[in-house]
């Protein structure tokens, strides 16, 4: 058996050594291949690929090696525009990229066996940026024998997958009709990425009782979703961010004026969405859920200036920059499907925990050689962080996180806090904690089919369960 | 102020009580008859909508970043406000405005007077 994919990320510098090793394992996991090999392409002609060590010292020799083989201080021919034909207006000048990728290889294979990439000890896979900041593809196939349940899932699509490329659809179709000026940098944002996980909640929610109505599911996940990016894009022009999913975010782009515009476009066109479903409860849980999002996002701007601030802080703004909007998916979907409250209240909570899960885990892959991401960004940014929370209470590395943090943190002082971070054991707490709110959130499903009177549909729960359980679980011990 | 505008400043206080209340002021006498909506909580969040959008500063480069999450935060309490006490052809009408009016700004074009517009809104929702 074969399972073809692709791997969609972004880069942020010109050059970039992007560790994929997990992004790889997670594609094996998820496609069940138990044994076999995986083979890997780029789709690109100046991003390489590479195996060897993650370690810091090295990949600066590497770059330093390709400045000195192929340095981008002379002439190449590819750069000659005058000379060459058939190019077009935004052609970058990277003759030396093209020639960097030569040294590299385009694509890599990887062997597989009992589910695990076999690699040597100090071996990882890179993904080689020469020419960034760029949005990127890597061919993925997986080839060999699968676990017998990923058998069955690749037979056909199940409901939910049919329900996904139905919201993509809706998602499409909304923002074709939009006028450009809002519509192109929204098309831009939604179609770099994300996990979809707030839509995808609201589509497994509005299973749990009743008649589902898979059309008003499908437009209040699309909303939901446009909501979501909506806060986003004020979010990264009030941040100064110049990248999301790997591509500039609408204010780099388009100005400070457009980006207002489309964010207050879409936040305006995704509650009419949502008020046009004529269900007031869900209005409400999805209003109530946008006005906590703004409220902790005045928050966390405000606490930068005690950064790195405390845990209860933390939580407050975790609790309404990310969860709630998790919770109002799971409890408007429920809401939607005519769940009784008591279902829909455990389901907003199974949310908000999730939430917070998520969050944490977000904030320690920040600090992961295998994220494939650069490290420290939260730093960087002054972003709130529980890992950098928890390393400044440490009594040992605590005075010295304090006066880095309290400087203008040149990187060298961010590449010191984040091997204080690592050394102290805040990783490792923050991800029992991750962990922990998972479990309390899969408790709160496990308690649902003893509601009285209110249960979920008995014939979907075992399948409901089991996808929200593994999207909790998966939630807090996610590595990218 | 009335009550129920008092209890939903908290959080606002940098978008300054005076333009809300005279915006408040006007929705009121507008939304005084509406039938199947709650004439205070509309009013309301029509003059959070006003304000908001004054602070977005809609077409113009370089709001300031605190005034546009504040603003945010008001445009989702008047949500909310509508999602509570307005029935829907009234929410529908509040939100194609505030769209209408987005868009103007990021095509750069005049938004004309957005307190105009949604007394429109109020008095088509009757």
């Amino acid at each position: 058996m074969i399972s073809s994919r692709r791997l969609r990320f972004g880069t942020e510098s010109p050059t970039e050594f992007l560790d994929i090793t997990g992004h790889i394992q997670g594609q094996v996991d998820s496609a069940g291949l138990r044994q076999g090999r995986v083979f890997l392409q780029s789709m690109h002609t100046t991003l390489g690929l590479l195996v060897n060590e993650n370690e810091p010292l090295l990949l600066g020799d590497l770059q330093s090696m390709l400045d000195r083989l192929v340095p981008t201080s002379i002439a190449y021919r590819h750069d000659d525009f005058p000379a060459r034909a058939g190019i077009g207006p935004d052609e970058p000048a990277n003759g030396h990229a093209h020639c960097r990728q030569a040294l590299l290889q385009p694509s890599v294979t990887a062997l597989v066996e009992n589910g695990r990439l076999v690699l040597g000890r100090w071996q990882s896979i890179f993904a080689v940026e020469l020419d960034g900041p760029r949005a990127r593809e890597i061919a993925v196939q997986l080839d060999g024998e699968f676990a017998p349940e990923a058998e069955a899932s690749r037979d056909g699509p199940t409901w939910i997958d049919s329900d996904l490329r139905l919201l993509d659809l809706e998602l499409r179709r909304q923002l074709e009709v939009d006028p450009e000026a809002v519509g192109s940098p929204m098309r831009g944002l939604v179609q770099a990425g994300g996990k979809r996980l707030r839509p995808r909640l609201v589509l497994l929610c509005s299973r749990l009782a009743g008649q589902p109505d898979r059309l008003k599911s499908v437009l209040l996940a699309a909303a939901i979703e446009l909501i979501h990016n909506a806060t986003l894009v004020h979010d990264d022009y009030v941040d100064e961010s110049p990248f999301r999913h790997g591509v500039p975010t609408v204010a780099a782009r388009e100005g400070s004026a457009r980006a207002v515009a489309v964010g207050d476009y879409y936040f305006a066109k995704a509650t009419r969405i949502i008020a046009e479903l004529g269900n007031r409860t869900v209005t409400q849980i999805v209003a109530e859920a946008l006005e906590a999002i703004c409220r902790a996002q005045i928050d966390d701007l405000t606490l930068r200036g005690s950064y790195p601030g405390d845990r209860d802080s933390y939580l407050g703004v975790v609790g309404g920059k990310t969860a709630s909007l998790l919770a109002a998916s799971c409890a408007a979907g429920a809401s939607l499907a005519g769940a009784a409250p008591e279902l829909v209240t455990r389901m907003a909570r199974y949310g908000e925990l999730l939430g917070i899960a998520f969050q944490m885990a977000d904030d320690v892959i920040d600090f992961s050689r295998e994220s494939g991401k650069p490290m420290g960004q939260d730093v960087r940014q002054r972003t709130l962080s529980l890992p950098l929370i928890y390393a400044t209470d440490d009594p040992v590395v605590g005075p010295r996180m304090r006066a880095l943090l309290d400087g203008p943190l040149p990187e060298s002082d961010v590449q010191e806090v984040v091997a204080l971070v690592q050394d102290c054991g805040a990783l490792e707490r923050v991800q029992d904690e991750a962990r922990s709110l998972a479990e309390a959130a899969v408790a709160e499903l496990d308690g649902l089919a003893h509601l009285n009177g209110s249960s979920p549909d008995p014939t979907l729960w075992p399948d409901l369960h089991s996808r929200l359980e593994s999207i909790a679980r998966g939630a807090a011990a996610r590595t990218y | 102020m009335s009550q129920v505008s008092t209890a939903e400043m908290s959080g606002l206080g940098h978008l300054g009580d005076a333009p809300i209340e005279a915006a408040l002021d006007r929705y009121l006498a507008q939304a005084a008859h509406l039938e199947a909506s709650d004439p205070n909580e509309v009013a309301l969040a029509a003059a959070l909508i006003e304000t908001a959008l004054q602070r977005h500063r809609l077409g113009e480069p370089d709001p300031n970043p605190l005034d546009v999450l504040v603003a945010d935060l008001a445009l989702s309490r008047a949500s909310r406000l509508l999602a509570h006490g307005a029935d829907l052809p009234l929410q529908v009408a509040f939100a194609r405005a505030i769209e209408e009016l987005a868009a103007a700004g990021a095509e750069r074009r005049p938004i004309g007077d957005v307190g105009a517009r949604l007394l429109g809104v109020i008095r088509e929702g009757r």
